[in-house]
Protein backbone atom coordinates (compact mmCIF):
# COMPACT_ATOMS: atom_id res chain seq x y z
CA UNK A 1 0.00 0.00 0.00
CA UNK A 2 2.98 2.31 0.95
CA UNK A 3 4.35 1.39 -2.58
CA UNK A 4 0.80 2.70 -4.41
CA UNK A 5 0.89 5.62 -2.34
CA UNK A 6 4.67 6.81 -3.43
CA UNK A 7 3.77 5.84 -6.74
CA UNK A 8 0.78 8.42 -6.69
CA UNK A 9 2.90 11.36 -5.38
CA UNK A 10 5.43 10.16 -8.13
CA UNK A 11 2.80 10.52 -10.98
CA UNK A 12 1.39 13.75 -9.42
CA UNK A 13 4.46 14.94 -9.20
CA UNK A 14 5.34 14.63 -12.78
CA UNK A 15 1.35 15.64 -14.10
CA UNK A 16 2.72 19.01 -12.04
CA UNK A 17 5.72 19.31 -14.45
CA UNK A 18 3.73 17.61 -17.73
CA UNK A 19 0.81 20.27 -17.91
CA UNK A 20 3.89 23.25 -16.99
CA UNK A 21 4.43 24.38 -20.39
CA UNK A 22 8.34 24.85 -20.90
CA UNK A 23 8.28 28.21 -22.51
CA UNK A 24 5.25 30.53 -22.30
CA UNK A 25 4.77 33.94 -24.30
CA UNK A 26 4.79 36.53 -22.40
CA UNK A 27 1.21 38.77 -21.33
CA UNK A 28 1.78 41.96 -22.67
CA UNK A 29 3.09 40.83 -25.54
CA UNK A 30 0.64 38.36 -26.67
CA UNK A 31 -2.21 41.23 -26.12
CA UNK A 32 -0.68 43.62 -27.87
CA UNK A 33 -0.59 40.77 -31.00
CA UNK A 34 -4.26 39.75 -30.32
CA UNK A 35 -5.37 43.19 -30.43
CA UNK A 36 -3.06 44.14 -33.73
CA UNK A 37 -4.82 40.90 -35.61
CA UNK A 38 -7.90 42.19 -34.11
CA UNK A 39 -8.18 45.20 -35.38
CA UNK A 40 -6.77 44.44 -38.65
CA UNK A 41 -9.85 41.90 -38.93
CA UNK A 42 -12.16 44.99 -38.20
CA UNK A 43 -10.09 46.98 -40.60
CA UNK A 44 -10.71 43.55 -43.19
CA UNK A 45 -14.08 43.79 -42.52
CA UNK A 46 -15.11 47.44 -42.79
CA UNK A 47 -12.93 47.42 -46.30
CA UNK A 48 -15.53 44.23 -47.16
CA UNK A 49 -18.38 46.12 -46.23
CA UNK A 50 -17.36 49.07 -47.91
CA UNK A 51 -16.80 46.67 -51.25
CA UNK A 52 -19.95 45.40 -50.69
CA UNK A 53 -21.71 48.89 -50.02
CA UNK A 54 -19.98 50.21 -53.44
CA UNK A 55 -21.18 46.68 -55.30
CA UNK A 56 -24.37 46.70 -54.32
CA UNK A 57 -24.99 50.61 -55.19
CA UNK A 58 -23.32 50.74 -58.30
CA UNK A 59 -25.88 47.33 -59.09
CA UNK A 60 -28.47 49.80 -57.98
CA UNK A 61 -27.66 52.62 -60.28
CA UNK A 62 -27.44 50.37 -63.25
CA UNK A 63 -30.70 48.83 -62.83
CA UNK A 64 -32.23 51.87 -62.13
CA UNK A 65 -30.79 53.27 -64.98
CA UNK A 66 -31.48 50.44 -66.87
CA UNK A 67 -35.23 50.65 -66.38
CA UNK A 68 -35.23 54.54 -67.35
CA UNK A 69 -33.57 53.83 -70.68
CA UNK A 70 -35.99 50.87 -71.12
CA UNK A 71 -39.16 52.87 -70.33
CA UNK A 72 -37.89 55.61 -72.71
CA UNK A 73 -38.04 53.45 -75.49
CA UNK A 74 -41.39 52.02 -74.84
CA UNK A 75 -44.04 53.60 -77.48
CA UNK A 76 -46.25 55.98 -76.47
CA UNK A 77 -49.54 54.57 -77.01
CA UNK A 78 -51.69 57.49 -78.56
CA UNK A 79 -55.23 56.80 -79.53
CA UNK A 80 -56.29 60.02 -80.76
CA UNK A 81 -54.18 62.92 -82.07
CA UNK A 82 -56.36 66.38 -82.35
CA UNK A 83 -56.11 68.27 -85.47
CA UNK A 84 -57.00 71.05 -83.82
CA UNK A 85 -54.93 74.47 -85.71
CA UNK A 86 -51.78 75.36 -83.98
CA UNK A 87 -51.55 71.89 -82.35
CA UNK A 88 -48.51 70.06 -83.83
CA UNK A 89 -48.69 65.99 -83.33
CA UNK A 90 -45.37 64.63 -82.59
CA UNK A 91 -46.14 61.74 -84.86
CA UNK A 92 -46.19 63.63 -87.96
CA UNK A 93 -48.33 63.54 -90.41
CA UNK A 94 -52.05 62.07 -90.05
CA UNK A 95 -51.29 58.90 -92.23
CA UNK A 96 -48.07 58.06 -89.40
CA UNK A 97 -49.98 59.11 -87.05
CA UNK A 98 -52.79 56.74 -87.91
CA UNK A 99 -50.59 54.11 -88.76
CA UNK A 100 -49.56 54.51 -85.26
CA UNK A 101 -52.75 55.03 -82.98
CA UNK A 102 -55.36 52.78 -85.33
CA UNK A 103 -55.15 49.21 -83.95
CA UNK A 104 -56.18 47.47 -86.89
CA UNK A 105 -53.64 48.90 -89.15
CA UNK A 106 -50.76 48.86 -86.38
CA UNK A 107 -51.47 45.59 -85.88
CA UNK A 108 -51.77 44.60 -89.75
CA UNK A 109 -48.04 46.46 -90.21
CA UNK A 110 -46.73 44.47 -87.11
CA UNK A 111 -47.70 41.60 -89.17
CA UNK A 112 -46.51 42.60 -92.63
CA UNK A 113 -43.33 44.74 -92.05
CA UNK A 114 -42.54 45.08 -88.19
CA UNK A 115 -44.59 47.85 -86.82
CA UNK A 116 -44.60 50.59 -88.93
CA UNK A 117 -46.59 52.52 -86.57
CA UNK A 118 -43.98 51.84 -83.54
CA UNK A 119 -41.30 52.41 -85.84
CA UNK A 120 -42.77 55.78 -87.00
CA UNK A 121 -43.03 57.26 -83.33
CA UNK A 122 -39.56 55.25 -82.20
CA UNK A 123 -38.03 57.59 -84.93
CA UNK A 124 -39.54 60.55 -84.00
CA UNK A 125 -39.38 60.06 -80.75
CA UNK A 126 -36.32 61.91 -80.04
CA UNK A 127 -37.35 64.75 -82.17
CA UNK A 128 -40.35 65.76 -80.47
CA UNK A 129 -41.16 69.23 -80.06
CA UNK A 130 -41.15 71.24 -76.66
CA UNK A 131 -44.02 70.94 -74.57
CA UNK A 132 -45.86 74.81 -74.45
CA UNK A 133 -47.61 76.30 -71.77
CA UNK A 134 -50.61 77.07 -73.60
CA UNK A 135 -52.49 74.49 -75.30
CA UNK A 136 -53.13 74.97 -78.19
CA UNK A 137 -49.93 76.36 -79.16
CA UNK A 138 -50.67 79.76 -80.42
CA UNK A 139 -48.78 81.15 -83.70
CA UNK A 140 -49.00 84.05 -85.67
CA UNK A 141 -52.88 84.47 -88.42
CA UNK A 142 -52.21 83.88 -91.91
CA UNK A 143 -53.60 86.33 -94.46
CA UNK A 144 -56.56 84.83 -95.01
CA UNK A 145 -57.47 84.41 -91.60
CA UNK A 146 -56.54 88.05 -90.74
CA UNK A 147 -58.79 89.48 -93.95
CA UNK A 148 -61.02 87.06 -92.34
CA UNK A 149 -61.39 88.58 -89.41
CA UNK A 150 -61.18 92.11 -90.42
CA UNK A 151 -64.30 91.20 -92.52
CA UNK A 152 -65.81 90.04 -89.99
CA UNK A 153 -65.82 93.15 -87.31
CA UNK A 154 -65.98 96.01 -90.54
CA UNK A 155 -68.61 94.70 -92.77
CA UNK A 156 -72.29 95.05 -92.72
CA UNK A 157 -74.87 93.26 -91.67
CA UNK A 158 -76.37 93.35 -95.14
CA UNK A 159 -73.21 92.41 -96.93
CA UNK A 160 -72.64 89.74 -94.15
CA UNK A 161 -75.98 87.83 -95.57
CA UNK A 162 -75.48 88.85 -98.84
CA UNK A 163 -71.85 86.76 -98.07
CA UNK A 164 -73.96 83.93 -96.25
CA UNK A 165 -76.74 83.82 -99.16
CA UNK A 166 -74.38 83.60 -101.50
CA UNK A 167 -71.98 80.84 -99.99
CA UNK A 168 -74.83 78.60 -99.17
CA UNK A 169 -75.74 78.77 -103.30
CA UNK A 170 -72.26 78.24 -103.66
CA UNK A 171 -72.23 74.47 -104.28
CA UNK A 172 -75.62 74.91 -106.29
CA UNK A 173 -74.91 73.34 -109.81
CA UNK A 174 -73.81 76.23 -112.46
CA UNK A 175 -76.77 76.94 -114.87
CA UNK A 176 -76.25 78.45 -118.12
CA UNK A 177 -79.76 79.95 -120.34
CA UNK A 178 -79.90 78.39 -123.24
CA UNK A 179 -78.99 80.68 -126.46
CA UNK A 180 -81.67 81.53 -128.74
CA UNK A 181 -80.50 83.49 -132.60
CA UNK A 182 -83.04 84.15 -134.85
CA UNK A 183 -81.80 82.87 -138.30
CA UNK A 184 -81.13 85.38 -140.55
CA UNK A 185 -83.91 86.47 -143.49
CA UNK A 186 -82.00 86.76 -147.21
CA UNK A 187 -82.84 89.93 -149.34
CA UNK A 188 -84.74 91.43 -146.26
CA UNK A 189 -82.89 94.42 -144.56
CA UNK A 190 -83.96 95.02 -141.47
CA UNK A 191 -85.18 97.92 -140.02
CA UNK A 192 -82.24 98.91 -137.46
CA UNK A 193 -82.95 101.79 -135.06
CA UNK A 194 -79.92 103.26 -135.49
CA UNK A 195 -80.12 106.42 -137.49
CA UNK A 196 -77.19 107.46 -138.06
CA UNK A 197 -75.96 103.76 -139.47
CA UNK A 198 -78.73 104.44 -141.94
CA UNK A 199 -77.73 107.68 -143.09
CA UNK A 200 -74.28 105.87 -143.98
CA UNK A 201 -76.00 103.40 -146.09
CA UNK B 1 -13.50 48.66 -32.25
CA UNK B 2 -14.06 50.74 -29.17
CA UNK B 3 -12.10 52.15 -26.73
CA UNK B 4 -14.04 50.39 -24.19
CA UNK B 5 -14.16 47.16 -25.53
CA UNK B 6 -10.79 47.30 -26.75
CA UNK B 7 -9.66 47.60 -22.73
CA UNK B 8 -12.78 44.80 -21.92
CA UNK B 9 -11.22 42.24 -23.83
CA UNK B 10 -7.20 42.90 -22.84
CA UNK B 11 -8.49 42.53 -19.24
CA UNK B 12 -9.81 39.08 -20.55
CA UNK B 13 -6.76 38.10 -22.55
CA UNK B 14 -4.21 39.46 -19.32
CA UNK B 15 -6.64 37.07 -16.92
CA UNK B 16 -6.85 34.27 -19.03
CA UNK B 17 -4.09 34.04 -21.26
CA UNK B 18 -2.12 31.75 -19.62
CA UNK B 19 -4.86 29.12 -18.47
CA UNK B 20 -5.57 29.09 -22.66
CA UNK B 21 -2.39 27.95 -23.01
CA UNK B 22 -1.79 25.79 -20.24
CA UNK B 23 -5.16 24.26 -21.73
CA UNK B 24 -3.98 24.51 -25.33
CA UNK B 25 -0.26 23.05 -23.91
CA UNK B 26 -2.01 19.82 -22.36
CA UNK B 27 -3.66 18.76 -25.79
CA UNK B 28 -0.93 19.47 -28.18
CA UNK B 29 2.36 19.64 -26.56
CA UNK B 30 3.74 21.92 -28.89
CA UNK B 31 4.70 25.40 -27.91
CA UNK B 32 3.92 27.09 -31.33
CA UNK B 33 1.09 25.24 -32.10
CA UNK B 34 0.09 26.00 -28.58
CA UNK B 35 0.26 29.35 -28.68
CA UNK B 36 -1.40 29.51 -31.94
CA UNK B 37 -4.54 27.45 -30.95
CA UNK B 38 -4.55 29.95 -27.54
CA UNK B 39 -4.55 33.01 -29.88
CA UNK B 40 -7.01 31.54 -31.60
CA UNK B 41 -9.21 31.20 -28.89
CA UNK B 42 -9.67 34.52 -27.70
CA UNK B 43 -9.88 35.43 -31.76
CA UNK B 44 -13.18 33.11 -31.65
CA UNK B 45 -14.63 34.81 -28.59
CA UNK B 46 -13.64 38.53 -30.01
CA UNK B 47 -15.63 37.70 -33.05
CA UNK B 48 -18.86 36.10 -31.11
CA UNK B 49 -18.24 39.20 -29.30
CA UNK B 50 -19.03 36.55 -26.00
CA UNK B 51 -16.28 37.95 -23.65
CA UNK B 52 -19.23 40.20 -21.95
CA UNK B 53 -21.11 38.50 -19.20
CA UNK B 54 -19.63 35.37 -18.58
CA UNK B 55 -20.81 33.84 -15.80
CA UNK B 56 -17.40 31.49 -15.51
CA UNK B 57 -15.20 32.94 -17.53
CA UNK B 58 -12.44 30.39 -16.49
CA UNK B 59 -14.69 27.58 -17.91
CA UNK B 60 -15.64 29.61 -20.72
CA UNK B 61 -12.15 29.92 -21.50
CA UNK B 62 -11.35 26.58 -21.20
CA UNK B 63 -13.93 24.76 -23.50
CA UNK B 64 -13.05 27.50 -26.49
CA UNK B 65 -9.36 26.63 -25.84
CA UNK B 66 -9.72 23.02 -25.78
CA UNK B 67 -12.40 23.06 -28.75
CA UNK B 68 -9.49 25.13 -30.65
CA UNK B 69 -6.85 22.88 -29.78
CA UNK B 70 -8.48 19.75 -30.79
CA UNK B 71 -9.12 21.04 -34.17
CA UNK B 72 -5.85 21.86 -34.75
CA UNK B 73 -4.94 18.28 -33.35
CA UNK B 74 -7.57 17.00 -35.87
CA UNK B 75 -6.63 19.20 -39.29
CA UNK B 76 -3.27 17.54 -38.54
CA UNK B 77 -2.83 14.38 -36.99
CA UNK B 78 0.85 14.29 -36.66
CA UNK B 79 0.92 17.62 -34.58
CA UNK B 80 1.26 15.27 -31.71
CA UNK B 81 2.29 11.41 -32.40
CA UNK B 82 1.83 9.77 -29.25
CA UNK B 83 4.93 7.45 -28.08
CA UNK B 84 3.70 4.27 -29.37
CA UNK B 85 5.62 0.80 -28.58
CA UNK B 86 6.29 -2.06 -31.61
CA UNK B 87 3.53 -3.37 -33.15
CA UNK B 88 0.95 0.17 -32.40
CA UNK B 89 0.97 -1.21 -28.38
CA UNK B 90 1.09 1.31 -25.55
CA UNK B 91 4.82 2.31 -25.05
CA UNK B 92 6.64 -0.55 -22.81
CA UNK B 93 9.96 0.28 -20.60
CA UNK B 94 12.16 -1.23 -23.29
CA UNK B 95 11.00 1.87 -25.41
CA UNK B 96 12.27 4.13 -23.15
CA UNK B 97 15.34 1.82 -22.15
CA UNK B 98 15.89 2.41 -26.11
CA UNK B 99 15.76 5.75 -25.92
CA UNK B 100 17.91 6.34 -22.57
CA UNK B 101 20.97 4.84 -21.79
CA UNK B 102 19.09 2.42 -19.54
CA UNK B 103 16.52 1.85 -17.01
CA UNK B 104 19.34 1.94 -14.09
CA UNK B 105 20.85 5.13 -15.69
CA UNK B 106 17.33 6.97 -15.28
CA UNK B 107 16.11 5.40 -11.93
CA UNK B 108 20.03 6.10 -10.96
CA UNK B 109 19.48 9.82 -12.05
CA UNK B 110 16.13 9.85 -10.16
CA UNK B 111 14.71 11.46 -13.47
CA UNK B 112 11.45 9.84 -12.99
CA UNK B 113 9.71 12.53 -13.78
CA UNK B 114 10.81 12.36 -17.69
CA UNK B 115 9.69 8.59 -17.64
CA UNK B 116 6.37 8.99 -16.47
CA UNK B 117 6.01 12.26 -18.93
CA UNK B 118 7.28 9.21 -21.67
CA UNK B 119 4.37 6.99 -19.76
CA UNK B 120 1.64 9.59 -20.07
CA UNK B 121 2.56 10.48 -23.55
CA UNK B 122 2.10 6.91 -24.66
CA UNK B 123 -1.69 6.91 -22.82
CA UNK B 124 -4.63 6.88 -25.53
CA UNK B 125 -5.28 10.50 -26.12
CA UNK B 126 -9.27 10.02 -24.28
CA UNK B 127 -7.39 9.52 -21.43
CA UNK B 128 -4.36 11.65 -21.13
CA UNK B 129 -5.90 14.67 -22.04
CA UNK B 130 -8.52 14.41 -18.89
CA UNK B 131 -5.44 13.69 -16.85
CA UNK B 132 -3.85 16.40 -18.53
CA UNK B 133 -6.48 19.21 -17.62
CA UNK B 134 -6.68 17.57 -14.26
CA UNK B 135 -3.38 20.01 -12.48
CA UNK B 136 -5.53 23.19 -13.59
CA UNK B 137 -9.34 21.57 -13.97
CA UNK B 138 -11.62 19.83 -11.81
CA UNK B 139 -13.73 16.95 -13.60
CA UNK B 140 -16.65 19.14 -13.56
CA UNK B 141 -14.64 21.80 -15.57
CA UNK B 142 -13.00 19.06 -17.22
CA UNK B 143 -16.18 17.57 -18.54
CA UNK B 144 -17.72 20.97 -19.49
CA UNK B 145 -14.17 21.52 -21.40
CA UNK B 146 -14.79 18.25 -23.30
CA UNK B 147 -18.59 17.95 -23.67
CA UNK B 148 -18.52 14.70 -21.91
CA UNK B 149 -20.03 13.80 -18.78
CA UNK B 150 -18.51 14.06 -15.28
CA UNK B 151 -18.69 10.40 -14.25
CA UNK B 152 -17.19 9.63 -17.55
CA UNK B 153 -14.17 12.00 -16.87
CA UNK B 154 -13.60 10.62 -13.49
CA UNK B 155 -13.75 7.09 -14.97
CA UNK B 156 -10.89 8.33 -17.46
CA UNK B 157 -8.96 9.63 -14.75
CA UNK B 158 -8.94 6.52 -12.48
CA UNK B 159 -8.01 4.40 -15.88
CA UNK B 160 -5.28 7.03 -16.43
CA UNK B 161 -3.71 6.41 -13.24
CA UNK B 162 -4.52 2.44 -12.69
CA UNK B 163 -2.50 2.61 -16.50
CA UNK B 164 0.24 5.00 -15.12
CA UNK B 165 0.88 2.90 -11.97
CA UNK B 166 1.08 -0.40 -13.44
CA UNK B 167 3.63 0.48 -16.24
CA UNK B 168 5.57 1.77 -13.57
CA UNK B 169 5.04 -0.73 -10.89
CA UNK B 170 5.88 -2.99 -14.05
CA UNK B 171 9.26 -0.88 -14.78
CA UNK B 172 10.06 -0.89 -11.32
CA UNK B 173 9.60 -4.57 -10.95
CA UNK B 174 12.13 -5.06 -13.70
CA UNK B 175 14.56 -2.80 -12.54
CA UNK B 176 15.22 -4.73 -9.31
CA UNK B 177 14.99 -8.05 -11.02
CA UNK B 178 17.49 -6.57 -13.02
CA UNK B 179 19.74 -6.33 -9.97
Amino acid sequence: MRGDELIDERIDAALLSYAEPKEMPETRVVVARLLARVESESQMRRVRWWGFALAASCLLVALVVGSWILRGLRVPEIAWAPSAPGVVSALGSDEERVGASHPARAKSGRAQDGAPGVRVASEQWGARLPKMDVFPTPRPLTAEERGLVAFASEASPELKKQVVEAERHMGDPITIAELKIAPLASGVVQDSKDPERDKEK
Amino acid sequence: MRPEDEAEFAGLVERQWRFAYRVAWAVLRNRADAEDAAQETFLKIFRARAWRGLRDEKAFVARAAWRASVDRLRDSPSRRTPLRGQGGTDIELEDIADRASGPEEIAAAANWEAVVHRLIDSLPEELRQPLALSVDLNSREIAAAMGVPEGTVRTRLMRARAMLREKITAMEERRYAGR
